[in-house]
């Protein structure tokens, strides 16, 4: 398989804060990469370091298997952004933005035309072709700035939380559009913080965090390399102490609360403990009103190594 | 007291644009004053003719009248070229540029005539070309005085004798004496100083203010005061006060700066506390003008453009830049719906104050008109507001 | 790509209706505004000689000394009476040739209407002449003061003259003849040979406001064109970041980007050029030279606008600050607010007036309208195109730069 990119030791400083701190990257062709990590942990610093828009300290980045500098034109016609904030112009419609942007990349008028009514399409911003950008809701407005940056259809797309204020239908269909965009042979490179996208979307995700890459793999694989396993709640009253000490004593149970007649379980992963608590409450014929077990979502996965919620809102 | 702060911390982001004005009038109003400062303070300034003379005649008479405008102007060597000699009296480098034909000392001395051609070219100061021309005709005159009382022609062996006598009978000294206090040059070249810094106030607190206020009426961060439960008059309240703080201190600043190179012994003078009065209620007067202005107009974009022209087309037409009298009457009359030029003609008064009766009365007055401007400009800027309020309603 | 980029830039210029709007309407109205109040130099003559009025004070002279004093003022000047409203001395009559007006006054009296501003200055007679005037910051106060004293000076020197004559009789070299107290009156008031060339100079010193003003709205595009170069470079805009992006060098972009503005102001010097000759301020009949000049000047000031805007890494306020505020200093210097500076700085920091952009489009207009001969015309051209050559250099060097510290 291609690597469409590729960073070794990169190491990028504000001053003296490290943003990006001797980070080592794959992307390979044809995959949806994720990259996921809390506010400010150097997400969209490392996406500009891989496009040389920043200077960094240390490191190479190879990109199409060539070594990727400012002035590497016929590597940039291949690739398109997606900026985390929307960079459009405030005087031109949403039509000539799109135009414009796209002509950076596709000087045949003709093709043009074609491009930019597929990515209109694409955006569902059809009804707005004619508004100005400071007519556009948030939302509609952050769609624009998508489709200023794929619609020249480029090998590579960076895209930098694209997501952010749409509405759920929308969303899904860029998401969808995302899906499609890599079905026609894109690579896509893509930050977030909504777990469910990355589940949904990527083929291989990296949690960073302080500018570090903590973990890569698919969304299985990282949930398996996590130390938590599943969380089993048993409601239940009369529980005694040496109950509860038993039950913290099976091999399979890494902790436990209990509180208000619930019983909270933390398992050991790659166990399955449930089955353990199910035989144990009918060894000892202690009566539950409800049980229930969750896997462990990446949310959790992310909490556990970082030792932060991914969005402050979850 | 939120609005009030929330006022100087957007007020940050002009922290540069504030600082490059300053700056510049730093530079310039120190440049301007140095340049004018008297070296020595009692001496009554007069403008000295620069003559430059080409000499084509070489005569002994011709070398002695060279010699005597030596003697009571200052000769300004030039190249004698069309070029050399316009720039040199278009930049005042010489007045006055005297020409002496080459038969000059044979037709001076000529019993048939009493004159001799001479040809000369002026620069704009007529007064200097007066003087100069005056410099050329009395020794003229002088010569042929002596030439008449010869008995109409001078004879060669006294021609020496003669061109020395002419030559000290000219220099003849006036003492020159200035009146009264020596201070009078330096406060009018504060009063001059205190004019520039119109104009600075003007453009400072038309793009300052501007880009502050408009940044703070932008809906959005009204809103979010508005809904946080601050009264909308309590805010509009705390924006005047916070720009009425930032001007004082502005204008603190540019007025202690101009004592600074003058010299703060001024401050003992009458006429410098009329002064400081005249540009304080001035200050005031501004802020009330701008402040309108950028309500009526609202627009970031054109702020710029606003504070530089708007800056400059008050100054021009108020006697900042050009004396007054140079003003024509109707422009005059418009200009007299700001500020500036009551502040101008009252600065002029107190620069020209008799200092045995004073008569401050016209100060008064020009105080009084500003003031008066300060609160309509005010109200209009009150009843614009209430006004666009309804109409979002 | 090129004219991709251009069109575009060229649509979002024209489309900011509001800018587009104040910067042609802005600089129209300054040049109108700056007209009327200018106007006045060119009807009235600004430097026209009024007489100084004068208090003179005889005091205790000797009574021969007052009476050829008084002859003298006879001679040079006009009686004149106080203004009731305490104004400078009146005269009935025209003063025409008059050099001063005057009026006798007891030492006391000169001294209030010195004071009060009444007369210029007070002369007191007596073995020396002495005048006495205020000492203040005022061209006309010092102009007026050296004719005054040059007068005076001309009293004495006649009674030296008088004196010598009467040495010369004395002593035997000169023997008095018929009608000679006569012919030595009628020889102190020969004319001289004087002729004064009247020069275009005059004129060029009023007009030398508007030659800065024009030096000034050539140089006035640089504030536009360094927020053009904030749309190139990727650190100033986000915009600029995504454009950046795109596979082109800068210097193309730079250049697609930077034509709109050089168009733009283009014309705007052009109109301005034809609404100061709709106004009726004549620059003179070379209105070829003139507008090569004033569009050199406009391409001078966008390119200044871009060194500054790609060498200045520093904050957007401060270069906003300096696009607005160093053309209206150069136009300071060139002596746009007062043409006294003008010769200031040209005595004292003659190196700032030969590089001065502004001052050297308004030179350049002078020198138009005031020279037969093209030579400094040509001269000027050559070094506002060196200068307009050091800006495009340095903002090549500026936006040589290829990525960035930081955005
Ligand atoms: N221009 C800059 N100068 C100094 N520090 C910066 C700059 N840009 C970013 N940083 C710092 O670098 C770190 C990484 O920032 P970055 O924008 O890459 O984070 P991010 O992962 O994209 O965050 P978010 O999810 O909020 O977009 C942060 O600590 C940030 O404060
Ligand atoms: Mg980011």
């Amino acid at each position: 398989m291609q690597t469409e990119v590729r960073v070794r030791n990169l190491v990028k400083r504000y001053k003296d804060l490290v943003a990006v701190d001797h980070l080592d990257l794959e992307i390979q062709k044809g995959e949806i990469y994720g990259l996921l990590g809390p506010n400010g942990s150097g997400k969209t610093t490392l996406i500009n370091c891989i496009l040389s828009l920043l200077r960094y300290e240390k490191g190479e980045v190879e990109i199409f298997g060539e070594p990727m500098r400012p002035d590497a034109h016929h590597l940039k016609q291949n690739i398109g952004v997606v900026s985390q904030e929307p960079a459009v112009y405030d005087e031109l419609s949403v039509y000539e933005n799109i135009d414009y942007f796209c002509g950076l990349y596709v000087p045949d008028k003709a093709v043009r035309r074609k491009l930019v009514e597929e990515v209109i399409e694409f955006v569902q911003l059809d009804e707005f072709r004619k508004f100005r950008p400071k007519k556009l809701s948030g939302g509609l407005l952050r769609r624009l700035n998508l489709a200023c940056g794929i619609a020249h259809k480029p090998r590579l797309i960076f895209l930098d939380e694209p997501t952010v204020a749409v509405d759920p239908q929308s969303r899904n269909r860029i998401l969808e559009g995302i899906l499609q965009l890599r079905d026609e042979g894109s690579t896509i490179v893509y930050t977030t913080h909504y777990m469910e996208e990355v589940e949904f979307l990527c083929d291989r995700i990296s949690i960073m965090d302080r500018g570090k890459i903590l973990i890569t793999g698919t969304s299985d694989e990282i949930k398996a390399i996590s130390r938590s396993g599943e969380t089993v709640r048993v409601e239940t009253f009369d529980l005694d102490e040496s109950h509860l000490k038993a039950i913290e004593a099976l091999p399979t149970v890494e902790s436990l609360e209990y509180e208000q007649a619930e019983l909270v379980l933390k398992m050991k992963a790659k166990t399955n403990g449930l089955l353990d608590i199910l035989n144990y409450f009918e060894h000892h014929n202690i009566p539950m009103t409800k049980i229930s077990s969750k896997q462990p979502t990446l949310n959790d996965v992310f909490l556990e190594i970082t030792g932060k919620e991914l969005r402050d809102d979850v | 007291m939120r609005a009030f702060k929330l006022y100087f911390k957007v007020m940050r982001g002009s922290l540069a644009t504030i600082l490059t004005y300053i700056g510049i009038f730093v530079v310039i109003a120190n440049f301007v004053i140095n340049a004018q400062l008297p070296s020595k303070e009692a001496d009554l300034k007069i403008a000295e003719p620069k003559i430059t003379v080409f000499d084509a005649d070489e005569s002994p008479v011709s070398k002695a009248f060279t010699a005597y405008l030596t003697e009571h102007a200052e000769i300004v060597e030039l190249e004698d070229t069309e070029i050399a000699i316009n720039d040199a009296l278009f930049d005042g480098e010489t007045y006055y540029v005297i020409r002496i034909p080459q038969d000059f000392g044979k037709q001076m001395l000529d019993p048939e005539r009493n004159d001799a051609e001479l040809n000369a070219q002026g620069s704009i100061y007529v007064h200097l070309s007066i003087v100069s021309a005056q410099l050329v005709e009395r020794y003229n005159q002088t010569f042929q005085v002596y030439k008449q009382a010869f008995g109409g022609s001078i004879p060669a062996e006294q021609l020496e004798n003669t061109l020395d006598l002419i030559r000290t009978d000219l220099q003849a000294e006036v003492s020159t004496r200035a009146f009264l206090s020596g201070e009078t040059y330096k406060i009018t070249l504060l009063g001059t100083s205190f004019n520039n810094t119109f104009y600075i106030l003007i453009a400072l607190l038309t793009s300052v203010i501007g880009s502050t206020l408009i940044a703070m009426e932008n809906q959005s961060v009204k809103n979010r005061d508005l809904v946080s439960g601050i009264p909308e008059r309590q805010r509009t309240f705390g924006i005047f006060l916070a720009t009425l703080l930032f001007s004082v201190v502005l204008w603190v600043f540019l007025i202690v700066f101009m004592y600074t190179q003058l010299g703060f012994d001024l401050l003992t003078d009458t006429r410098s506390l009329w002064l400081i009065g005249v540009s304080f209620v001035h200050m005031v007067a501004v802020l009330a003008v701008a402040n309108f202005f950028i309500t009526l107009m609202r627009n970031k974009g054109a702020l710029n453009f606003f504070s530089t022209v708007f800056s400059l087309a008050v100054s021009f037409t108020s006697g900042v830049f050009v004396p007054l009298e140079l003003i024509q009457a109707p422009v005059q009359k418009v200009a007299s719906f700001m500020p500036t030029v009551w502040a101008v003609k009252a600065n002029n008064a107190i620069v020209h104050m008799p200092e045995q009766a004073p008569d401050y009365s016209f100060v008064w007055q020009a105080m009084g008109i500003m003031t008066l401007m300060t609160v309509a400009f005010l109200c209009l800027t009150l009843v614009l507001r209430k006004s666009r309020q309804r109409s979002f309603a | 790509m090129f004219r991709h980029i251009t069109k575009y830039k060229t649509l979002a210029l024209v489309k900011d209706h509001s800018s587009l709007f104040w910067t042609l309407f802005f600089p129209l109205v300054l040049v109108t505004v700056f007209h009327l109040a200018m106007s006045g130099m060119f009807s009235s003559d600004t430097y026209r000689f009024d007489p100084v009025t004068v208090a003179v004070v005889t005091g205790d002279a000797k009574q021969e000394e007052i009476k050829a004093f008084d002859t003298f003022l006879d001679y040079v000047g006009v009686p004149g009476t106080p203004d009731e409203n305490d104004g400078p001395l009146k005269v009935d009559t025209d003063p025409q040739n008059a050099y001063i007006i005057y009026i006798k006054a007891e030492p006391e009296e000169a001294r209030v209407l010195l004071d009060k501003n009444q007369v210029y200055a007070f002369v007191e007679v007596g073995e020396t002449v002495t005048m006495t005037a205020k000492n203040i910051l005022n061209s006309s106060n010092s102009l007026n003061g050296s004719v005054l004293r040059s007068l005076l000076e001309r009293y004495t020197q006649i009674k030296n003259t008088m004196n010598s004559i009467e040495n010369l009789v004395t002593s035997g070299a000169i023997r008095p003849g018929r009608d000679f107290e006569e012919r030595i009156r009628k020889a102190f008031e020969s004319d001289t040979g004087l002729h004064e060339e009247d020069q275009g100079t005059k004129k060029g010193d009023v007009l030398i406001y508007f030659f800065a003003l024009l030096g000034y709205l050539s140089i006035f595009p640089m504030a536009g064109s360094i927020s053009s170069v904030a749309e190139l470079e990727a650190n100033q805009s986000s915009r600029a970041a995504r454009s950046w992006l795109a596979p082109y060098p800068m210097w193309k972009r730079f250049f697609a980007e930077i034509t709109p503005n050089v168009v733009l102001y283009s014309i705007l010097i052009v109109i301005i050029y034809y609404y100061l000759g709709v106004l009726g301020v004549d620059l003179g009949p070379r209105t070829g030279y003139i507008l090569v000049l004033l569009l050199l000047g406009t391409l001078t000031g966008i390119f200044m606008g871009t060194a500054v805007g790609s060498l200045f890494k520093g904050s957007t306020g401060i270069k906003t600050a300096l696009g607005i505020g160093l053309p209206l200093v150069l136009g300071f210097f060139s002596g746009m607010m007062a043409s006294e500076i003008r010769k200031l700085v040209k005595n004292s920091i003659p190196f700032l007036q030969k590089i001065n952009p502004v001052s050297l489009v308004a030179e350049g207009l002078y020198s138009l309208y005031n020279y037969s001969t093209l030579d400094r015309y040509f001269d000027i051209v050559i070094r506002l195109s060196i200068f307009l050559v050091i800006a495009i250099v340095l903002t090549i060097i500026g936006l040589r730069r290829s990525n960035y510290e930081s955005i």
